[in-house]
Order: C-alpha cells, then sequence, then structure tokens
C-alpha cells in the first residue's frame, strides 16, 4: 500500500499544486473584483450601484459549476477561445468576487456613521479616510468571513476536474482508474482537503485574534 | 473679489434653511461669530442645534442661505444666482479650519490616543512624523492626558476618550471650534473634566460655538447665548440677559427645566 502510494505521488502533488494554483488565482482576482464591488455598492453612483448589484445577486445565485461551463464552452461560440484552467479561474473569480463585494459592503457598513464625520472633520480626503479610518477597521470584520469563503473556494476548484484540468480531485481519479484503489485514494484526496482548509481555518483565527487586540 | 465681510466677522450664517424630506429643520438662520467669541447654543432636542452645527463643517447639506467660515463660502458657491457645489478638496481643506467634537467622541477605535492626535496632522496639515508628535503630545497634555499617549480608546474613560477627542480637533489650529454637546454622553463625574478643559480653550481665546445643556458651564463660560426652537432663533443675548431675564415665553419654558441647577 505504502508503495502504491509512493508511486502515485507525483502525479498527486502536481495535482494538489493545480489546485492551489487555482484557488490562489481566484482567492486573488475575486479578492480584487470584490473590494472594487464592495467599493461600489458602498460609494458608487446609482447606476453603478445598480449594476454591481445586478451583478452580484445574480452570480450569487448561479451554480459555481453552470458559470465554469458556461464560459468553457460559451466563450469559443463569441470566437473567445479560453483554456479550461483559465475558464475555471474566471468563473469561480467572478463567483467569489460577487461574495466578496457583499462582504466588503456589509463590514463597512457596519462601522458607525461616526467614525467618517470625524475623519471628513479632520479635513481627509475619500482616499485617506479609507485608508486610515475605514480599512483598518474594516479587515477585522471581514477576515472571518473572507477565510469561510476562501474554505468554500477551496473546495469549489475541484469542479474544474469536471473540464479536465487536472488538480487534485482529477489527478486522483486518473490514480484510482490506474489501480483501482477507490477508497484508498479518495481518502487521500480528503486529507489533503481537509489539511489544507483546516490550516487556512487556523491562521484566519490567530489573525483575527491579533487584529482584535489593537 | 475683495469681501466686505469684516476680518473680524470668522463664521457668518445668512437664512440658512435645511429640511430632510418634509420636516424643516432650520428655517432661516441668522448669526455671526465674532473672533475669539465664545457663543452657546440652547435649546431643545430637536430644535436644531446638532443641525446647524453639522451644517457649518458641511457633514450636511443644507438647501438655502449661506454659510461663510472666515469670509469663505461652506459647501456652495453662488454663480449667476444658482449654487454650484464646491469641489471636494474644497471642501476638505475649509473642514481642516473647522474643528468638531463629537457627542459620542468618535475616536479611532483602532488607533491610539497619540495617532488619533497624530491623523490630521500628518494627512492634513502635512507636518512630519517629529513635529507631527511633539504637537500631538503637547496638546495631549494640556488636556492632562501626557501620561497615555500609548492607551487605545477602548483602555480611557469617558471623559479621557472625549479630552483626546477635543486635543485632535485643536491640534489641527482651527480658525473655529465646534462642540456637540460634548458631555451628553458622560457619566455626571466625568462632565467637569470635560467642561474643565472647554474652559481653558475659551480663555485662551479660541472661537468657540458649543451646543450643550450645561446650564452652568453656558452662564459661566459664554460670551453670548442662542436660545433655538424649532429651527429658528428666538432670543439671544448676553449670559445675564438670557438666563436672568428671559422675554419670551418659549425660553422661559424651557429654562424652567434647569432652574435648580441655576
Amino acid at each position: 500500500m505504502i508503495e502504491l502510494i509512493l508511486s502515485s505521488a507525483p502525479l498527486i502533488a502536481r495535482g494538489l499544486l493545480i489546485t492551489l494554483l487555482v484557488s490562489a488565482c481566484v482567492l486573488l482576482l475575486g479578492s480584487v473584483i470584490g473590494v472594487g464591488g464592495g467599493l461600489g455598492l458602498l460609494y458608487g453612483g446609482r447606476p453603478l450601484r445598480l449594476v454591481v448589484r445586478f451583478y452580484v445577486d445574480t452570480l450569487r445565485g448561479i451554480p459555481q459549476l453552470v458559470l465554469i461551463f458556461a464560459i468553457f464552452y460559451g466563450f469559443p461560440a463569441i470566437g473567445l477561445q479560453v483554456s479550461a484552467m483559465i475558464a475555471g479561474i474566471l468563473a469561480l473569480s467572478l463567483f467569489c468576487g460577487a461574495h466578496v463585494a457583499e462582504i466588503v459592503r456589509g463590514a463597512v457598513a457596519s462601522i458607525p456613521r461616526g467614525q467618517t464625520d470625524a475623519a471628513l472633520g479632520l479635513g481627509l480626503s475619500f482616499r485617506q479616510r479609507l485608508r486610515h479610518v475605514i480599512f483598518p477597521q474594516a479587515v477585522v470584520r471581514i477576515l472571518p468571513a473572507w477565510v469561510n469563503t476562501a474554505v468554500e473556494i477551496i473546495k469549489s476548484s475541484s469542479l474544474v476536474s469536471l473540464v479536465s484540468v487536472v488538480d487534485l480531485t482529477m489527478a486522483v481519479q486518473q490514480v484510482v482508474g490506474r489501480t483501482r484503489e477507490a477508497l484508498l485514494f479518495y481518502a487521500v484526496a480528503a486529507a489533503l482537503y481537509f489539511l489544507l482548509n483546516f490550516t487556512l481555518s487556523m491562521a484566519g483565527r490567530r489573525l483575527e485574534r491579533r487584529f482584535s487586540h489593537a | 473679489m475683495p469681501d466686505p465681510t469684516p476680518v473680524n466677522k470668522l463664521l457668518e450664517l445668512q437664512g440658512l434653511a435645511k429640511h430632510f424630506g418634509d420636516s424643516q429643520i432650520l428655517r432661516g438662520v441668522d448669526l455671526e461669530i465674532a473672533k475669539g467669541e465664545v457663543l452657546v447654543l440652547i435649546g431643545p432636542s430637536g430644535s436644531g442645534k446638532t443641525t446647524l452645527l453639522r451644517c457649518i463643517n458641511f457633514l450636511e447639506e443644507y438647501q438655502d442661505g449661506r454659510i461663510l467660515v472666515d469670509g469663505e463660502p461652506v459647501g456652495y458657491r453662488i454663480e449667476g444666482g444658482r449654487r454650484i457645489r464646491l469641489p471636494e478638496a474644497t471642501i476638505a481643506r475649509m473642514r481642516a479650519d473647522v474643528g468638531m467634537v463629537f457627542q459620542s467622541f468618535n475616536l479611532f477605535p483602532h488607533m491610539t490616543a497619540l495617532r488619533n492626535v497624530m491623523l490630521g496632522l500628518r494627512e492634513v496639515r502635512k507636518l512630519d512624523e517629529g513635529d507631527a508628535r511633539s504637537r500631538a503630545v503637547s496638546w495631549l497634555e494640556r488636556v492632562g492626558l501626557g501620561g497615555k499617549l500609548d492607551s487605545y480608546p477602548a483602555q480611557l474613560s469617558g471623559g479621557q476618550q472625549q479630552r483626546v477627542a477635543i486635543a485632535r480637533a485643536v491640534a489641527m489650529e482651527p480658525k473655529v471650534m465646534l462642540f456637540d454637546e460634548a458631555t451628553s454622553a458622560l457619566d455626571p463625574e466625568l462632565v467637569g473634566e470635560v467642561l474643565g478643559v472647554m474652559a481653558d480653550l475659551a480663555k485662551s481665546g479660541m472661537t468657540m460655538l458649543v451646543v450643550t445643556h450645561e446650564m452652568r458651564f453656558a452662564r459661566e463660560v459664554g460670551h453670548r447665548i442662542v436660545f433655538m426652537d424649532q429651527g429658528r432663533i428666538v432670543e439671544q443675548g448676553t449670559p445675564q440677559q438670557v438666563f436672568d431675564n428671559p422675554q419670551t415665553d418659549r425660553l422661559k419654558a424651557f429654562l424652567r427645566h434647569f432652574s435648580p441647577k441655576l
């Protein structure tokens, strides 16, 4: 059994790396979209707010797999060739961005109005207010929900295996196909996903504690 | 453009009017404050005092009338009979010259007392770290908090927080200071220390517009008392005139609530 695992290890490791890569890209891109979208919801003019609101509500109501298929199979139909990996990252980022936008909006909205009054009263500009007063307080409120989203995204990243990206899930599937050891290797995959997410949750909890001291 | 406003008129309101939807909050307020004057605004809650203060540094928009701080219009300029909102940068520059102290302190909870006072000095006044620090320290010492520089707001009492908030506002060296019920959220035993700092500022020649329910403070520190009710100035005069010889029934009725304290 040890031999079996060892011989499959390189393939599984490469799959794990792809899962990490996809998740990291999605979280990065999704967070950028989310912060932008959240600020749009909070401070944008009415047309912008409506557009972002539509994006957030729509994307949160569509299954991620449908999004991935729509981009992977749909984009070529309008003349845009995307690789499976890019399609997966794009679809999940749009989904992640919608969630993060709502998290950012909620976090900033929960900061008392008096904080903005005080910052305005000092003569701080919009950017200075965000940077020195709003964001430092919002981060503490964003972090727990963001970590939850990150965990969801890592789990959802396994969906890219359905457009034949060889991530951890797909790699394990291939190993199972070759070895017929389904129980063993799916257990390995489960353990790896769990460890990844557990570590992330722990790190999040520690950061949260550190921030809340200040 | 030469401004006809005399230099000593630091703050001027002309026919200030403000409504939220259907409810009229300010119904044409005219008021002038001279340099170094301490004006105390009294009146029942809902009379528009707080809104008036918030209009002066444009935390609230207003629909009619004019506000001038040191001759400069607040929020809007008039061009060809139309009001045009001033650019944000102009509004921010004006706000930096108008210090405001809030009922609920509004300190930045993620910064120490020192950093709270330094923020505006660094970012708005553009002082370097050393100058900002020494100015902040000297103001915190002046309000009696030289030993609390590195405390976070949550570690301070309400009275201490409000004194930090005053230091934060005064350190900007504003032309006028606005106090919006600065002691209303404090436990009774902490009111005195904050009023003491305010009286000290008044004595130093700071121009102040104070909204308060502390009638003893109004009488002792105020140069002029203005009584507002239902969005209008009803009566004004020296503390002696207003407190000892009120003319209108509304002011008499209002003062009756405080009679045991006077």
